[in-house]
């Protein structure tokens, strides 16, 4: 409390023995209420999962059909991670190779901030897990299933065909149903811009029905919820 | 004859294999023991470290919050490779864990768990386990030295430096109690504090300076098994770990090991020599001739001795490590003088009574 010059030393002998065992009980006292009264900050990890900011910024995703490879992303990214080879002129202008090098990328989110389409987002996923270096260049054209599955959840160079053909059957089961409502391509244009900036859209869903190689020539084969259908069909033709 | 026929048909030719065989006997109860003290107070450390620290410490590995955590990572130790530096000098660096072992290991041999229920009833149980327990530093100092690594022997100097200045202070405080029950053994002592907590030598109804040693004990006792106010021997954030930086796989458990058996050795002296040993706080129950007499003495011997670890524990993860400096003016400039002092009291009331 006061300056200890101020009193005799022997005073000084037994007010240190006093404020030793002072400050220790108060210091075991508040750790021991911590003790009874016990609520647990953490969470357990992989059963539960923390609520993460509205903001975060988690793993890149590239919505391609909303994409016009204006290459300002790939501009403005500090450690140049992402690679675009665009296709055509004016309306039709569309990337045909979009890569994300997640080996590179530091989420700083840049790229986010200058698209001019919104078509690059952050997600909230934060098990970007692969399984090998070249699986960590994520090609986004053709367009990749949803957020989130960046990681470990992504098909590994063998499983590839394996996970197409069950993405392919769930797709020719659902067609009888949804089918009639996947017609026109204007209407999805206005509508998707307000979707693309929430995390898990639900369009994605439809988008991984169909079997990226072939998604723009047989239409009529990929199709599931409705308004996702049309979208995924022509990712280069989005500007039309 | 089957060989269990010649085993004790043999006892009566030869007696002396009979306290073999129970030497042996004993051995195995004790050194089981020792490693559940081993087991149960890590996890103990762990779970109270983290209800401290706001989470919930181990919660999967064994059905019930992660009893058998310390089991798996037991395991996980032995499997490890044994790894012994090559500038090490070999002999005393393969010796100093099992040193440092068989300390912690032999005091527990001295230790009344129960009305009846020890190993061996020495006159000087008290005289022993202090003694015993010194062996302990040996192996430090030996660890330290042959590791060839500088923080390891920076750490066992500090610890044979710390072990050395309290043991005096600890000595001191136990005096009174000696000169109070006139015996060095545990068993007369325990025996004195029959017939309820008021009996209890902490209370100090019988003679007023053992509240004193108590304390003195306390803080004492903390430091001698080199626990966080006093754990300057292995300071992970100065000296990486201190004597046993270099040490992997089971050699590192047996250090572990000896010393949450060290804990429980501090713990059960207390329990000994202050709060009434395996006696229940009021005088109710069987009598210590029954059977379950017997079992109500280990049962509150353990809790008590427990109760004191779980203090410790509760104080490692409060408190944060002192300086040598400031280690050294505790154990001289307050504890020495205080413990003397103490003696001298404690002993004229014991005369003058």
């Amino acid at each position: 409390m006061t300056s200890p010059a101020k009193r005799h030393p022997a005073v000084q002998y037994f007010y240190n023995i006093y404020m030793a065992l002072n400050t220790i009980g108060l210091g075991l006292w508040i750790t021991f209420k911590q003790f009874i009264r016990f609520s647990p900050t953490t969470v357990i990890y992989p059963y539960e999962k923390r609520e993460l900011p509205e903001r975060f910024r988690g793993t890149l995703f590239m919505d391609a059909k909303l994409c016009i490879a204006c290459d300002a992303c790939a501009k403005i990214c500090p450690v140049d991670c992402i690679d675009i080879i665009p296709e055509g002129k004016g309306k039709e202008r569309h990337a045909v190779l979009f890569d994300i090098n997640f080996y590179k990328c530091m989420w700083c989110g840049l790229c986010t901030e200058v698209c001019p389409t919104e078509c690059i987002y952050m997600t909230q996923d934060v098990e970007t897990v692969f399984y090998d270096r070249e699986q960590m260049i994520v090609h986004f054209v053709p367009q990749l299933p949803m957020p989130g599955t960046l990681g470990y959840n992504a098909p590994r160079p063998g499983q590839a065909s394996k996970r197409e053909k069950s993405a392919a059957d769930k797709a020719a089961t659902d067609k009888p149903a949804s089918s009639p409502a996947a017609k026109p391509p204007a209407a999805a244009v206005p509508a998707a811009p307000a979707e693309s900036t929430n995390e898990v859209k639900p369009a994605a869903a439809g988008a991984a029905a169909s079997p990226p190689p072939p998604a723009e020539d047989v239409s009529s084969a990929s199709a599931s919820p409705e308004e996702a259908a049309p979208e995924a069909e022509a990712p280069p033709k989005a500007g039309e | 004859m089957t060989v269990w026929e010649q085993l004790v048909g043999s006892f009566s030719t030869q007696p002396w294999l009979v306290t073999l065989y129970a030497a042996f006997a004993a051995g195995l109860v004790i050194f089981g023991y020792v490693n559940f003290v081993g087991i149960f107070a890590i996890w103990l450390e762990r779970k109270v470290a983290g209800y401290i620290q706001a989470r919930p410490g181990p919660l999967h590995t064994g059905k019930f919050h992660g009893v058998l955590q310390t089991l798996a990572d037991g395991v996980k130790l032995m499997l490890k490779e044994d790894v012994i530096p090559a500038q090490a000098d070999r002999l005393l660096f393969t010796l100093a864990p099992a040193v440092v072992f068989v300390g912690s290991f032999l005091v527990m041999v001295a230790i009344p768990f129960g009305p009846g229920v020890f190993v061996s009833d020495f006159d000087i149980g008290i005289f022993y386990v202090l003694a015993m327990s010194s062996i302990a530093v040996i192996g430090i100092i030996m660890a330290g030295w042959s590791s060839n690594n500088k923080w390891a022997l920076y750490g066992g100097m500090r610890s044979v430096s710390q072990y050395v200045s309290f043991e005096v202070p600890l000595v001191a405080a136990l005096v009174p109690v000696i000169i109070h029950g006139g015996t060095l053994s545990f068993r007369v002592v325990v025996e004195q504090q029959a017939g309820g907590f008021w009996n209890w030598n902490f209370l100090g109804l019988g003679n007023p300076f053992l509240i004193v040693s108590f304390l003195v004990y306390l803080v004492a006792g903390i430091a001698e098994v080199n626990r966080t106010p006093f754990d300057l021997a292995e300071s992970e954030s100065e000296l990486v770990a201190g004597f046993h930086a270099e040490y992997s796989g089971m050699r590192f458990a047996l250090f572990f090991m000896a010393e949450y058996a060290n804990m429980f050795v501090a713990g059960a002296l207390a329990t000994l020599l202050f709060l009434g040993g395996w006696h229940a706080p009021l005088p109710i129950g069987p009598g210590d001739s029954h059977l379950a007499g017997i079992l109500m003495g280990l049962f509150w011997f353990l809790l008590k001795s427990w109760i004191l670890v779980f203090i410790m524990i509760w104080i490692r993860w409060t408190l944060p490590r002192i300086r040598p400096d400031q280690l050294m003016t505790v154990c001289w400039k307050y504890l020495l003088p205080i413990t003397l002092v103490n003696l001298v009291l404690a002993a004229g009331w014991e005369a003058l009574k």
